[in-house]
């Protein structure tokens, strides 16, 4: 209880939730003053023609735009500056992120390269960036990595073989355009991916050792959310209420771990992500359950407040017994959504575990963890998951 | 991110909360206000010079901003002057010229390319400034401006002005010495020709004549000089011919016994040089007059004047009559005229050479002296 009293902050963007909020961007961005927007997106969200109606709302503001979509997912160093040259070169003054984690963190990234005039890697840390980015409006086209409402962008280095994350507030885009009918045209992989990106944010950010009474509200939400909704959305892929329900855990659990941070998983994630490109809502799912067994005891009370909301019966048991039931529960649910396979399967190798642990040993995520760990604890973690 | 020490850990997992010093939310005030001091500082700049500043919009010549200077020159407020337009300060007579560049620089797109003409502004209360104004073309956005920069040149005008003025009233003065000199020279020449009319020995008449005659040869370049207007350098063609028809005259020849032939390029000379050339030309055409012809044999007399590219140049003085006696050493003559020749070819740093064929050719060599300061 004597956490009530700890000092804590939260910080969100103005964001708007809602069927057609992603045709309000030109609104939003003649009001912060646009004039030309870099559009910052990938090939498959153009695709499926999420942009144009971006471009069109933009146009009848009398608007102009530059399209960067030159980014695969894990967005790399090279293309941040790529997309910043292009920024700067083409004279822009706003931007505006249409997609998933990698053009949003790339967008965020961009920003910040053109308005400091230096190298993404120097910013790679907690509050690095000195000079806030351009205005930047975000439209997430998936419910999973909710970089539209966070303070963190994730650059990989191809060079280092690693994923920097850049921690800062600065980075907390101004307006989040959070509409659920973006996502409807993820299909099943992507959609349970994202899905367990979301479902590790908030357990994440519900133990982490920064959160608040606020962002537990937050996360548990998020948490209720995504176990109820995730494996039925990605059997009706089409449902705009259960992507409804999906894109609203997304954003509870991105307005929770945006404040309170994250943990080990997701300091290994990147590592392991930086280190074979895997996507990112991927490595979570192989890694959660071996985290939470873990952590348990280090913060049994609010795993024990997890366990209700996935619905599990724990009166009358142990911490053990719980421990056990809820790992059992997220397997069941990575069984479930055939995410039951092991790191090994994805082609990491033993030899690999001293490297990826001693990545992981440095990533901003480690810090707010509930237990700190020894670069030991880290491979015999890694090694449960082979 | 290391994040090996305890204490490092902590200061981190602070920030990450939001509760470091530089853990501020997103925020373009600070940005702003560094901005926006480093405009004031830069309109303070602007206000505080002499030249009248405007920046005004293309193609409708609207005023978007002016400097202090401009309205303090004009006799505007700041105000009055954001309602004006580009053609309400230009002089009427100059509107046209100032349309006409601005329309090229927009026309163009020219945006590197600066123009400075000299134009007139006009003040709220109908004043005229002389300026020097510079004009060149920016684009804000999508919108093209134009900078005009003027610099009130009033006093530069002024100072231009007395300087011509001064120029002309020294042009005058040198003239007028010149004029002097020469009628000066003019009175000697006729002292001399008076002189003459009271000795009865026909040697004595020869030295006056032949003195009268080296006068009147530097006489008639002053006369030129300040008859052409150019100061420093005469037209030496004309010269030479005149000089050669009033030798004939003044030795009463006539054309029709020595035949003249003149060969000469169109050359200008210096004062410095033509003074020396002038006398040797006299001394040599007086020895043809005098001495070639003897028994008013019909002769042939050639002068010729050639200068090549270093302005150096060919004189040769040439007659088919007896010639020089063999006896007479021209480096060592006793002889006045040719004593003067030799010295005034030295002072002119040149050669001479003397052929004895046919007659006599002399063919002098000298360059075109360069002006000496005097002390």
């Amino acid at each position: 209880m004597e956490r009530v009293l700890e000092l804590r902050k939260f910080v969100a963007p103005e964001f708007i939730f809602g069927s057609g909020a992603r045709l309000l961007v030109g609104r939003y961005a003649k009001n912060f003053g646009a004039r030309k927007v870099l559009i910052v997106t990938d090939p498959q969200v153009m695709d499926v023609g999420l942009v144009a109606p971006v471009i069109n709302a933009l146009k009848e503001e009398g608007i102009d735009y530059q399209i960067y979509s030159d980014i695969k997912s894990n967005p790399t160093a090279y293309q941040v500056t790529e997309g910043a040259d292009l920024y700067l070169n083409e004279n822009c003054n706003f931007i505006v992120a249409v997609g998933g984690g990698s053009p949003m963190d790339c967008a965020k990234a961009i920003g910040i390269v053109s308005s400091n005039q230096k190298e993404v890697h120097e910013f790679e840390g907690v509050d690095k960036v000195a000079v806030p980015s351009p205005p930047l409006i975000c439209i997430p086209t998936t419910a999973g990595s909710a970089a539209d409402v966070s303070q963190f962008a994730i650059i990989t280095d191809s060079r280092r073989k690693l994923k920097m994350a850049i921690v800062s507030k600065t980075v907390v885009p101004d307006v989040a355009l959070i509409d659920p009918e973006t996502t409807l045209t993820l299909d099943k992989s992507l959609t349970i991916a994202t899905g367990f990106d979301v479902l590790s944010h908030a357990v994440e950010a519900y133990v982490s050792n920064a959160s608040s009474p606020i962002t537990d509200l937050h996360a548990l939400e998020a948490i209720r959310l995504a176990s109820q909704n995730l494996i039925p959305t990605s059997n009706d892929l089409e449902n705009i209420y259960l992507r409804g329900k999906m894109m609203l855990s997304s954003l509870n659990a991105g307005l929770a771990f945006s404040n309170a941070s994250l943990g080990l998983v997701h300091a290994m994630a990147h590592s392991l992500g930086g280190f074979l490109d895997l996507p990112h809502g991927e490595c979570n799912a192989l890694l959660l359950d071996h985290v939470v067994e873990f952590n348990f005891e280090a913060e049994s009370g609010k795993y024990r407040e997890i366990a209700k909301v996935f619905n599990l019966k724990i009166t009358g048991m142990d911490d053990n017994e719980v421990q056990s039931a809820l790992i059992k529960k997220i397997r069941d649910l990575k069984a479930e959504a055939e995410v039951d396979y092991s790191l090994h399967d994805v082609g990491v190798t033993s030899s690999d575990i001293s490297e990826l642990a001693a990545k992981a040993m440095n990533d901003a995520c480690i810090i707010t963890n509930p237990r700190r760990p020894t670069p030991q604890d880290v491979e015999e973690i890694f090694k449960n998951a082979l | 991110m290391h994040s090996n020490s305890e204490d490092n850990w902590d200061s981190i997992r602070e920030k990450i909360i939001g509760l470091g010093e530089q853990s501020i939310r997103k925020s373009y005030y600070p940005e702003l206000q560094e901005r926006l001091s480093e405009l004031e500082r830069f309109r303070a700049l602007l206000d505080e010079t002499n030249e009248a500043i405007f920046l005004s919009e293309v193609p409708s010549g609207h005023f978007t901003d002016v400097n202090n200077s401009a309205c303090q020159q004009l006799g505007y407020s700041a105000g009055k002057m954001l309602e004006m337009n580009v053609e309400d300060i230009i002089a009427p007579d100059k509107l046209d010229e100032m349309r006409t560049i601005i329309f090229s620089l927009f026309d163009g797109k020219h945006l590197q390319n600066r123009k400075t003409i000299e134009t007139v502004l006009q003040g709220s209360d109908g004043s005229q400034i002389n300026v020097e104004m510079s004009i060149s073309l920016v684009k804000f956005s999508d919108a093209f401006y134009t900078v005009m920069v003027a610099r009130d040149i009033t006093e530069r005008k002024l100072f231009e002005d007395a300087l011509k003025s001064s120029l002309k009233e020294k042009e005058v003065l040198i003239q007028e010495i010149h004029h002097r000199v020469k009628n000066n020279m003019q009175i000697i020449s006729s002292l001399l020709n008076l002189q003459k009319q009271y000795v009865n020995d026909e040697e004595a008449v020869n030295v006056l004549k032949e003195s009268q005659n080296r006068v009147k040869s530097m006489a008639m370049i002053h006369e030129k000089l300040y008859k052409s207007r150019n100061f420093s350098e005469i037209n030496f063609t004309e010269y030479i011919r005149s000089l050669v028809s009033d030798l004939f005259y003044s030795y009463g020849v006539d054309s029709n016994q020595i035949k003249t032939i003149i060969v000469l390029e169109e050359v200008m000379m210096g004062l410095e040089t033509a003074i020396p050339c002038g006398l040797i030309i006299s001394e040599l055409v007086t020895n043809t007059l005098k001495y070639a012809f003897p028994h008013t044999e019909p002769g042939e007399f050639k002068i010729e004047l050639h200068s090549s590219s270093d302005r150096c140049y060919n004189l040769i003085i040439s007659d088919n009559g007896v010639g020089i006696p063999e006896n007479i050493d021209f480096d060592e003559t006793d002889t006045l005229g040719l004593q003067l020749v030799n010295s005034l070819v030295n002072q002119l740093e040149g050669t001479i050479e003397l052929t004895r064929k046919n007659g006599t050719e002399f063919k002098i060599k000298f360059k075109e002296l360069q002006y000496e300061e005097r002390m």
